[in-house]
């Protein structure tokens, strides 16, 4: 790989001015992504900036909620009591992560802001729009795992994050800094469906910001449901997933977010799967009521429909999850 | 049992440089042996010239090409090898 | 007729037992053995874990360079230009390489045209990148349909495609007229990569006109012989080293660029080269397990006997070798008639790889065996019992079904497509496989040192059996000494002759030799102890490393009666010799599965392996092969896919993340029934376990869903796929 310059500020404030070296300027945390990218000339960087010190890697509570640092490690986070109490669809997406390594040595920050992991992105031949081409390889190409949603731009990837799912639909905020201070974003907004304006990104952080922490909102009296379809046990990417967190109404269902993983460029919020628990039971029958709508308006590309079948358990396997009656 | 691999390569034949692999891995049969399935061949080929599967013509090495009239094919095993190809630059 | 007059006498039977196999035949039960076929851990297993083994990635020599390769990226190309300039200034950059010549043309995405040669790999692999070369693009094909669809224009200079060999046996035509059911289906079976973990490359170092290259490599001494011829000079002046390797599974036997390129590259350079491949470069360019369509038509009658057969099968070795497999496989069809085509297309060629052709043909046979006990409706272990070939000691396979159906409970197994109402359906599978394993290049040294040390020598390799313990454990077990007093030496030229390790002939090649070398070491030492000893060397015994007088009487430790030989030891050279080892093995397997009817997804949950091989050296290196075989075949059951994208004719997943491999999690418990057959002597078992499992686990998903999986491997879509062809076929 080429060859950079290394610098390892201990403040979120010398780390924000260190991203304005000059050059390519990339944030390294546990590296599990960035490393590879520059060792397979996916792309280059003139200074790596180490964050690890800099940025919070605590998990403190805060308005009922919790604030977790953007340092702090998959596998602190998979193994922190209070998000395994009050959000455990996120303890369980951290949890499966890769392998132990991955988990010990990759962050909450690295994991949420991760590049896709579509086969044609990863290889240095394929200059796709995300590296500057004029084409998406998959559209023609071989697809298996590409978009079934929001695949009308031209990126077709999905999203890799397993956090950004839950996070999403836990309703989370993430707090991003930059050189005029800090701002707050919905997980929802952050991330970026594909236009040829921004298709080089999967979301609204700037190459001068970073996302610091991750603030859940109180949970209240919700219930949650998290499942991931692994073909593999693990070193595997979930085939689709999906995380459900709803709030009850008696033995009804009051509200709900139904939000998808793997199956298009952001976590994909199902509104249709939401209407159609709320004012329900948590059944099989409204679970599968559910997951049938989840999968409307869903777009297969060639080679890919078969993930809507995948989608669809996924959803009903959360939803039951929810209900506490996990198969 | 027939070796698996048991390619139709005939000394004074096919070229002296093919290869293959039961030219390496020495076997002993069992003539008496009932066979189990129909003879077939599943080698492998390369060239000792250019280390791959492919002859100095570029054309693929099989017994069925690496026979006289081919131009790079060496079937007298009197044949001096020819000198060094140096492919070497500094 | 000249043929009469040509008529050569029956060949002598090359199993015949020698003299000397006849005196130091192997210890048979009821006798005891020391530690031969006991359960004895790796010799070397410390230096395994502990990191102080050296495998070529380890070597690293003073003033060493690296090598990279430049590859084509194009699947088929012209070569039109080559410029080093830029590479030649890049930093550290010490000698660069034309593999190929301008006009030359490269046939698939990975063939090697250039390299260079820098001072660290970091430098070489950035300077790779800036050789210039210029392709002109050609017309391509990375799909069997293409290539054999005759509107495709000629892209392989001799053809794209080839016709192999063909069968035609018995009456054909008639036995379809006779049979109550015929049947018809296609299989296929996907290419897959040999994925060493140890990739392929070298360490090269010249002093003067000698080389010194060490390899990760099946056979030393073949790939002396190889690099001599590539770089024309003697033999002599070639010494090739392989003390440990991670594994080759076939990929290993040539002397492919990995090896030339670092000697030549250290000729250019005056400097020691090393030249590692990467993970990609594995997948691209050393070799992989050709596809295999067949396009089945079979005739059964009305009780259950197989009579009739016919396929034309396909598939491709990549761009220019063959594809061939055997089929149909073990079971007998009387009347069979096959026709076969190699198709070309442009991916890297195809290299032997665990049984060749095996695991495809398995797979076809063993699907289509289920299919048909259905038609006849019979249980599939009762169909296969009655179309076997008669029982033998190489043919063993319905005594195996028999013992392992009660060992697996294949009394619990349901009826196809009843195996459970919910989304979790479990089912049964069978399979097996036959293989040779008769090897028979062995030459070994036995010293008997007067410090009480016993050094073997033998020119194999480990290819990751345990050939260094086998080594030790025949001579200790020989000589009646622990096998700590047994010094092996492998993997090196300087040693005596062995052949490659391939075709799972490395244990019966060098055992027989090791045997006799030994066991005329014995003999010598006691010869030379018994003035001593009572002056009878027959009755003398070595036992745990004493030698004593049988029955009681004088008796010296090891150590006491070796400083007896003086300043002269005992050294002793044998070649392989027949009687002591054989030729051809059995073994079935059974696996049970569960489905994910909702997911798509098989779990293996447990598999039986029953596998002979005669004389068991080491009862836990072998069964270490057979969950090594297993393993390996779960994986082209279930997730291994080489995927070359339609479009650019690329591979998509050339790496271990989407290129999907087994992890630890995903290994099922696998059971293994070693059948020792001691009178049989010494047979390999590399091979055969690696050949039924995935043929069983698709037979399991067929009792557990009804859905038959013809096409591996068993990824979700196809299963998904599959099951709602069953679905529907039910509705219909």
């Amino acid at each position: 790989m080429k060859a950079f310059a290394y610098v390892s500020p201990t403040t979120a404030k010398d780390a924000i001015a260190a991203l304005k070296a000059g050059g390519i300027v990339r944030p390294l945390a546990g590296g599990q992504d960035l490393l590879a990218r520059l060792k397979d000339y996916v792309e280059t960087a003139d200074t790596l900036v180490n964050v690890k010190q800099a940025l919070d890697a605590t998990v403190t509570p805060a308005g009922g909620g919790l604030k977790i640092g953007a340092a702090v490690t998959l596998d602190a986070l998979s193994t922190n009591p209070h998000v395994i109490r009050m959000y455990p669809a996120l303890a369980e997406a951290a949890a499966k992560v890769g392998s132990p390594q991955i988990r010990h040595q990759g962050t909450v920050g690295g994991n949420l802001n991760q590049r896709p992991r579509c086969w044609y992105f990863r290889q240095e031949e394929f200059v796709c729009f995300k590296k500057g081409g004029n084409r998406c390889f998959s559209v023609d190409g071989e697809n298996q795992h590409h978009a079934i949603f929001g695949n009308d731009g031209p990126s077709k990837i999905v999203h890799s994050s397993s956090l950004a799912v839950p996070a999403v639909a836990y309703g989370a905020r993430f707090v991003v800094a930059g050189p005029n201070g800090e701002r707050e974003i919905p997980a929802a907004e952050y991330f970026t469906l594909p236009t040829m304006q921004n298709v080089k990104k999967e979301n609204v952080l700037g190459d001068d910001e970073l996302l610091t922490h991750v603030i859940l909102p109180a949970p209240g009296h919700i219930r949650s449901g998290h499942y991931e379809v692994r073909f593999k046990e693990s070193r595997d990417w979930p085939m689709a997933f999906a995380t459900v967190v709803v709030t009850m109404n008696g033995a009804n269902v009051a509200s709900a977010r139904v939000v998808l993983g793997a199956v298009a460029p952001t976590p994909w919020r199902s509104e249709a799967a939401e209407r159609a628990l709320v004012g329900k039971p948590l059944t099989q029958a409204t679970a599968e009521a559910a997951a049938a709508a989840a999968v409307e308006g869903a777009k297969p590309m060639s080679q890919n429909a078969y993930k809507i079948q995948i989608t669809k358990t996924a959803v009903v396997r959360a939803i039951l999850e929810a209900a506490g009656k996990r198969a | 049992m027939l070796h698996p691999d048991s390619p139709a390569v005939v000394p004074g034949v096919q070229c002296e440089h093919i290869r293959h692999k039961s030219m390496y891995v020495m076997t002993v049969d069992n003539p008496q042996a009932l066979r189990f399935f129909d003879p077939y061949d599943t080698a492998s080929y390369w060239c000792q010239e250019t280390s791959e599967a492919f002859g100095p013509d570029g054309h693929p090495v099989r017994p069925d090409c690496c026979v006289g009239g081919r131009g790079c094919c060496r079937t007298d095993p009197d044949t001096e090898a020819a000198p060094a190809h140096h492919h070497g630059q500094d | 007729m000249a043929e009469e007059t040509m008529q050569q006498p029956p060949a002598a039977n090359p199993n015949e037992p020698s003299a000397n196999a006849k005196k130091y035949a192997w210890t048979v039960p009821p006798a005891k053995t020391a530690i031969l076929s006991h359960r004895v851990e790796r010799v070397d297993g410390p230096a395994k874990v502990s990191g102080a083994a050296r495998y070529t990635y380890d070597i690293n020599r003073p003033g060493m360079l690296w090598a990279r390769a430049i590859r084509s990226p194009h699947p088929h190309a012209k070569i039109v230009e080559i410029d080093f300039s830029a590479a030649k200034q890049a930093p550290g950059v010490r000698g660069v390489l034309a593999w190929k010549d301008p006009g030359a043309e490269v046939m698939y995405q990975g063939d090697v045209v250039a390299a260079v040669a820098a001072d660290s790999e970091d430098h070489a692999r950035d300077a790779a990148r800036l050789v210039k070369i210029t392709y002109e693009t050609l017309p391509f094909s990375v799909r069997e349909a293409s290539s054999k669809d005759p509107a495709t224009p000629k892209i392989f200079a001799t053809g794209n495609t080839r016709p192999g060999q063909a069968t035609d046996v018995g009456d054909v035509a008639a036995a379809f007229k006779s049979a109550a059911h015929v049947y018809e289906a296609t299989y296929d079976t996907q290419v897959i990569t040999h994925v060493c973990l140890e990739t392929h490359g070298a360490v090269c170092e010249w002093t003067g006109d000698k080389l010194t290259a060490w390899v990760t490599t099946q056979g030393v001494h073949g790939v002396r012989q190889q690099l001599a011829a590539a770089l024309k000079i003697p033999e002599a002046n070639v010494r090739v080293i392989c003390e440990y390797m991670g594994g080759g599974f076939g990929s290993k036997i040539a002397a492919d660029a990995s090896v030339v390129i670092p000697a030549r590259l250290a000729l250019v350079t005056g400097a020691p080269v090393k030249m590692m491949f990467d993970r990609k470069e594995e997948h691209l360019d050393t070799g992989n397990r050709p596809s295999a369509f067949s396009k089945v038509r079979a005739g059964v009658s009305a009780d259950g006997k197989c009579v009739a057969f016919e396929a034309e099968t396909w598939g491709t070795g990549g761009a220019g070798q063959g594809a061939q497999f055997p089929l149909p496989y073990i079971y007998q069809f009387a009347n069979r008639k096959r026709a076969h085509l190699d198709v070309y297309i442009n991916a890297g060629n195809q290299r032997p790889m665990r049984a060749p052709g095996h695991p495809q043909g398995c797979f076809a046979t063993e699907v289509l065996m289920d299919e048909l006990a259905d038609l006849v409706k019979m249980d599939p272990l009762e169909f296969r019992l009655k179309n076997l070939p008669p029982t033998a000691p190489d043919a063993m396979w319905g005594e195996y079904f028999k013992i392992g159906a009660k060992k697996f409970g294949w009394d619990k197994r349901r009826a196809t497509g009843e195996g459970g109402k919910g989304h979790l359906r479990t089912g049964m599978g069978v399979s097996a496989c036959q293989w040779g394993g008769g090897g028979r290049a062995g030459n070994a040294h036995v010293d008997i040192l007067p410090d009480g040390s016993v050094v073997v020598k033998v020119g194999t390799q480990d290819i990751g059996t345990g050939a260094r313990t086998v080594v030790g454990i025949v001579a200790a077990d020989t000589l009646g000494v622990p096998l700590s007093t047994v010094k092996a030496q492998i993997g090196d030229t300087d040693l005596p002759f062995a052949g490659a390790s391939g075709g799972s002939t490395t244990t019966a090649g060098i055992s027989p030799a090791i045997r006799i070398a030994a066991g005329r070491a014995k003999e010598a030492l006691l010869a030379r102890l018994a003035p001593s000893l009572g002056g009878d060397a027959s009755k003398l015994e070595i036992v745990n490393g004493r030698v004593q007088v049988k029955g009681g009487g004088k008796s010296l430790t090891w150590k006491a009666a070796c400083k007896l030989l003086g300043q002269e030891p005992i050294s002793i050279d044998n070649a392989w010799e027949p009687g002591l080892s054989s030729v051809n093995t059995s073994g079935v397997q059974f696996a049970e599965v569960t489905v994910d009817t909702e997911t798509g997804i098989v779990k293996v949950d447990r598999v039986l392996a029953i596998q002979d091989c005669g004389l068991v050296i080491d009862t836990l290196t072998a069964e270490s092969q057979v969950y090594g075989g297993v393993i390996s075949s779960i994986n082209f059951a279930l997730f291994e896919d080489r995927l070359l994208d339609r479009r650019t004719g690329q591979m998509v997943n050339p790496n271990m993340e989407h290129y999907l491999l087994a992890s630890i999690a995903d290994v099922p418990k696998v059971e293994v029934m070693l059948m020792n057959m001691p009178e049989r002597g010494v047979i390999g078992i590399g091979e055969p376990p690696t050949v039924p499992t995935a043929s069983a686990i698709a037979n399991a998903v067929r009792n557990a869903t009804g859905a038959t999986l013809r096409s591996l491997p068993l990824h979700p879509h196809r299963v998904l796929a599959a099951l709602e062809a069953h679905k529907a076929g039910r509705k219909a």
